[in-house]
């Protein structure tokens, strides 16, 4: 039911009055203009050598061919794939399990306005605190040596791979909240008594968990699933504040080399190929996911 | 007595696992708070950790008021965030409608343009829209920056809604139909009451995201008349000044503050499930 | 779910099949822009005839910058400013610096874009200039001309022709920490050796001689350009313009240099952060000096450092011992628009910027040191004093262009990832020559098939 199309639209040919194509319209419209529109026109720069100064020239595919060629870019996509397995791995993850906790077995659920607070704070914010925690003389490094852990401090943001792996611990920080509360929020529609039932009928806690919450679950499993995917493959604010990209450009997923070709190098004809690439990829992912959340269903 | 025990194991356990994940959440908020307690010189001398070794909250405050021109940025985003959420979600549960209830000729086409709309990263439409701001005179207006504000929070509402509305039974509009409802009516008295969880949740995201927002309000606007408060907040952090901490801080904590009153606010529906599943059946 | 596939085939064809429709539709649009400005343009051009005939100056001037936070000093001059013409100024400013470029490079083209925006030297402003989006400020030099550093006015020219006036000129020296000097007996240096002296005195006392970083992404070539320009400023220079290759022995020397500077321990870990580290640890004693342009102070000053009491600067002497005292330094110029709206308020605001009486509100509120020698210098603090007697002062001081504007902006930023690599790794320096020599044979083609 997900991805169908409505139970009514495949039975009988039996659509509605135009008329009603006015409840879409407000939503479609604002989306054609200022979301699809400029695409049309990023596209287009893809296929140029615009630098925003000199006219844009047409030089076909080419740029599309050298992000496959660019060691930089090859770099950042690998980047880019550990971020989505390790965002839909833990943060989701956490999530359902705290909200699972807080409905079933925590005594208060005012608990979890803790997991809140992260999201009253930007992107840059957040990337302001967990650099410094980061820092060389920041938080991290003082509680390792307090214990003994480490000799001397380290500078986390500066080696590879731990510097990927401090800013997903960031992020874990800043979207479990989020994906917990819209697990409450499906949690909330599972009767209590399909749950009672369970208990009478005997089966233990993590049947009850993988044959009875998890499919009641559906529904809003997949929107936060590619709530996830989108966001960890747009992710931007906080890598940008944490490294910038660095050091030596190793810690760069799509988005910041796409920002990076675009606006800090102007090359804006082969940013814009990045974007459409990375686009491209996210639309593949997320139609892929829905498809596959159809099926199941 | 064996599985009470084991429960009891399990509970502790899941105790000690909640706590630490309490901390882990808590531990950057309250260095956060107490960071701004100190003056720079007292951060810059002494441990991170150590007691502030006088009150100066409300200097840091004072210098953030001063710094940054707060209080019309403050008050500009809370319009965007407040009208922008509003507007947004009223269009996308609109369209949700559309697309669930009303046999819609092409309705997951439609919905698959609006859903694409969630996917393009935001840096790549600066340029773009900066040019068409430019061209329209939208440039630097409160018009245009709420316009942009909607538009790019309106796919996700649309597919939160979408998603909800296909779970709530068709049997309630049928029998509204039989009883002469047209579809506004069965929007406005069956749809949106039914609503309040997603419609809360969503208030709240997307305003706060509105909220957040620094790299929108920097291109389309200039002019602190219309610029959004994390622009002003920016200045604090800018390249070319020293950077205050405890400013920085403090500025941070402020501009957390209107989310989290938002989110005690709205935190009651959340729990509202669907009023027709509990009362019925 | 076949219907999946055909729906999204659908989807595919139909929007690639509006994307070319439209995009096509596109395409015209910049031409009907420019047409339009174009008519705006020569409309802006005959007001402005008139203004000059009639002084009628037409407001608000439209400003764009990317330090907004130098607020005091924006403020003063602004107020100043509308006293003189009674005409306001509108700042837009920008705390993104990527965003701001693109932002002006995309805005002044048009009539919609800033009047006057605060720029970058050499390559940067010379880029706008050949494209004709600048306004030639020659003129407005005419009255002031010998109170301003011809190197400086060189340095925002192309062409022969003046196209910026400086916001800030900025020295790049050795900031040192007052109270660990004194309490190890220690002078400023005058030669190389006594600067190696200073460093390994401070090393065996459990401080560390030099704060450095290659955080933020752009820090890293601070170390190369003054060990590289203050020995050999004209293979410097050569190399800037891409007319040497970078595998050459002068490189090659720097890097030795710099990397036996990195062997013995002399700098912090490259970790620490420019801002939020380095001036805590000078409050500390933790660190002995540390190498930065003069707009550092402001760091200083937000840990509350008071210059001449707890940190002073010297010019860093150079290795080979023959060369006179040599300065590396930045110029940030402000240009005028040459589609501005309002042209002739821009050029009397310039015009104000460039006098006596503009100059010395903006160093005196920002306690900067003007490119203007007849402003007084008694109001800025003793740190500035120094820097403004020591170098600009100085008859016989050579000032060498900072690496970050000397050469292409599609050079600056990779290679400072490829000094980060040889930061983390000084064995690898030659691999780090040969990928910079590389990078630079690239923009430069890219450059000159522009």
């Amino acid at each position: 039911m997900i991805f169908g199309r409505g139970k009514f639209a495949k039975g009988k040919k039996n659509y509605s009055a135009f008329s009603n194509y006015l409840y879409v319209a407000p939503a479609l419209l604002m989306v054609l203009a200022f979301l699809i529109a400029p695409i049309i026109f990023v596209l287009y720069v893809s296929f140029t050598d615009w630098d925003l100064l000199h006219p844009m020239n047409f030089i076909g595919i080419k740029n599309y061919i050298k992000i496959f060629s660019d060691p930089n870019l090859l770099i950042s996509i690998k980047n880019t794939l550990i971020w989505v397995v390790f965002i839909l791995a833990i943060p989701m993850v956490l999530g359902l399990i705290l909200a699972v906790f807080i409905k079933n077995v925590w005594f208060s659920d005012q608990i979890k306005s803790i997991f809140y607070i992260p999201l009253a704070m930007s992107g840059a914010g957040i990337g302001i605190i967990w650099y410094w925690i980061f820092s060389r003389t920041g938080f991290l490094n003082s509680i390792l040596m307090f214990f003994g852990a480490i000799a001397a401090p380290k500078s986390w943001l500066l080696i590879i791979p731990q510097n990927t792996f401090a800013m997903i611990a960031a992020v874990t920080w800043q979207t479990t909240g989020l994906n917990m509360i819209l697990f409450l929020m499906g949690l909330q529609n599972i009767p209590i008594e399909v749950l009672e039932a369970a208990k009478i009928d005997g089966s233990n806690e993590w049947h009850t968990f993988t044959k009875i919450i998890l499919p009641l679950l559906k529904p809003i499993t997949t929107i936060v699933i590619i709530l996830n995917i989108i966001g960890s493959f747009k992710i931007f604010d906080i890598i940008w504040v944490m490294t910038a990209g660095g050091p030596a450009r190793s810690s760069e997923t799509l988005a910041v080399s796409m920002y990076k070709e675009s606006f800090s190098l102007h090359r804006m004809g082969y940013g814009s190929s990045i974007a459409v690439i990375l686009s491209l990829i996210i639309f593949i992912a997320g139609i892929g996911y829905l498809k596959i959340a159809a099926r199941e269903k | 007595m064996k599985d009470k025990i084991k429960i009891n194991i399990n509970k502790s356990i899941l105790f000690i696992i909640m706590l630490l994940l309490c901390l882990a959440w808590l531990v950057p908020v309250y260095f956060l708070i107490l960071i701004s307690f100190k003056s720079s010189k007292d951060y810059a001398s002494s441990a991170f950790w150590a007691i502030p070794k006088s009150f100066q909250l409300f200097n840091n405050i004072k210098y953030v008021f001063i710094e940054t021109k707060f209080i019309k940025p403050f008050l500009n985003s809370l319009f965007y965030a407040i009208f922008g959420s509003c507007i947004s979600i009223f269009f996308s549960s609109l369209a949700g409608f559309g697309l669930t209830k009303l046999k819609l000729r092409g309705a997951f086409f439609i919905f698959i343009i609006i859903w694409s709309g969630m996917i393009f990263p935001i840096q790549i439409y600066l340029i773009p829209l900066y040019k068409a701001y430019l061209t329209l005179n939208l440039y630097n207006t409160k018009l245009g920056m709420l316009l942009i504000y909607i538009a790019i929070t309106i796919p996700f509402c649309v597919f939160v809604f979408r998603n909800y509305f296909m779970s709530l039974p068709d049997d309630y509009i049928e029998a509204a139909k039989i009883d002469g409802c047209t579809n506004m009516q069965i929007y406005f008295r069956i749809i949106l009451p039914n609503s309040f969880a997603p419609v809360a949740i969503l208030v709240l995201f997307q305003g706060s995201y509105i909220w957040n927002d620094l790299i929108l309000g920097m291109v389309l606007s200039g002019s602190n008349n219309v610029r959004p408060i994390m622009n002003a907040l920016s200045l604090l952090n800018a390249v070319y000044t020293g950077k205050n901490v405890p400013v920085i801080m403090t500025g941070n904590l402020l501009s957390g503050l209107p989310i989290i009153i938002a989110y005690l606010m709205l935190q009651k529906y959340f729990i509202q499930g669907l009023k027709i599943q509990t009362a019925g059946e | 779910m076949k219907n999946f596939f055909t729906w999204l085939l659908i989807c595919i064809f139909v929007l690639s099949f509006s994307f070319m429709l439209i995009g096509c539709k596109e395409e015209p649009a910049p031409e009907t822009t420019t047409e339009t400005t174009a008519t705006e343009e020569t409309a802006a051009e005959t007001t402005a005839e008139e203004t000059t005939t009639t002084e009628a100056l037409t407001g608000p001037l439209k400003l764009f910058t990317d330090k907004p936070s130098w607020q005091t000093g924006w403020d003063a001059i602004f107020a100043g400013f509308k006293g003189k013409t009674g005409i306001d100024v509108e700042m837009t400013g920008y705390t993104e610096i990527d965003t701001y470029t693109a932002a002006v490079k995309t805005g002044i083209p048009t009539a919609e874009g800033p009047d006057v925006f605060t720029w970058w030297s050499n390559y940067k402003i010379a880029d706008l200039a050949k494209e004709g989006l600048l306004e030639d400020l020659t003129s407005l030099y005419e009255p002031v001309k010998d109170k301003y550093n011809p190197g400086i006015l060189d340095s925002f020219s192309y062409e022969g022709k003046v196209y910026g006036a400086p916001v800030l000129v900025a020295s790049w020296l050795m900031f040192y920490n007052i109270p660990v000097f004194e309490k190890y007996g220690i002078k400023e240096p005058k030669t190389w050796d006594e600067f190696i002296t200073i460093c390994d005195t401070l090393k065996s006392k459990g401080v560390t001689p030099i704060g450095f970083t290659i955080g933020g992404g752009w820090t890293s070539f601070f170390w190369f350009q003054q060990i590289f320009a203050s020995n050999y400023p004209d293979v410097y220079y050569a190399i800037c313009r891409g007319e040497k290759s970078w595998n050459c022995d002068e490189v090659k020397k720097t890097f030795e240099i710099w990397k036996d500077m990195i062997e013995k321990g002399y700098f912090t870990d490259p970790g620490v952060d420019l801002g939020n580290d380095i001036p805590p640890m000078f409050a500390k004693g933790e660190v002995g000096m540390t190498y930065c342009g003069d707009w550092y102070t402001a760091f200083f000053d937000s840990v509350e450092l008071k210059g001449g009491q707890d940190y002073s600067v010297f010019v860093m002497p150079s290795y080979l011992k023959d060369r006179p005292k040599t300065v590396i330094y930045e110029a940030g110029p402000m240009c005028i628009s040459n589609n501005a709206k309002n042209k002739a308020t821009a050029k009397a605001f310039i015009e104000y910027w460039l006098s006596d009486e503009g100059q010395t509100i903006w160093s005196e509120s920002m306690n900067f040191v003007s490119a203007n020698s007849s402003v007084p210098k008694d109001k800025l603090d003793s740190v500035k004093q120094k820097i403004s007697a020591d170098v600009f002062g100085d008859p016989n001081a050579e000032l060498v262009v900072r690496f970050w504007e000397a050469t292409l902006e599609t050079i600056t930023l990779p290679a400072c990832a490829s000094f980060d690599k040889f930061v983390l790794n000084p064995d690898s320096y030659e691999a780090v020559i040969s990928e910079l020599d590389q990078l630079s044979t690239k923009a430069w083609d890219e450059y000159k098939g522009k």
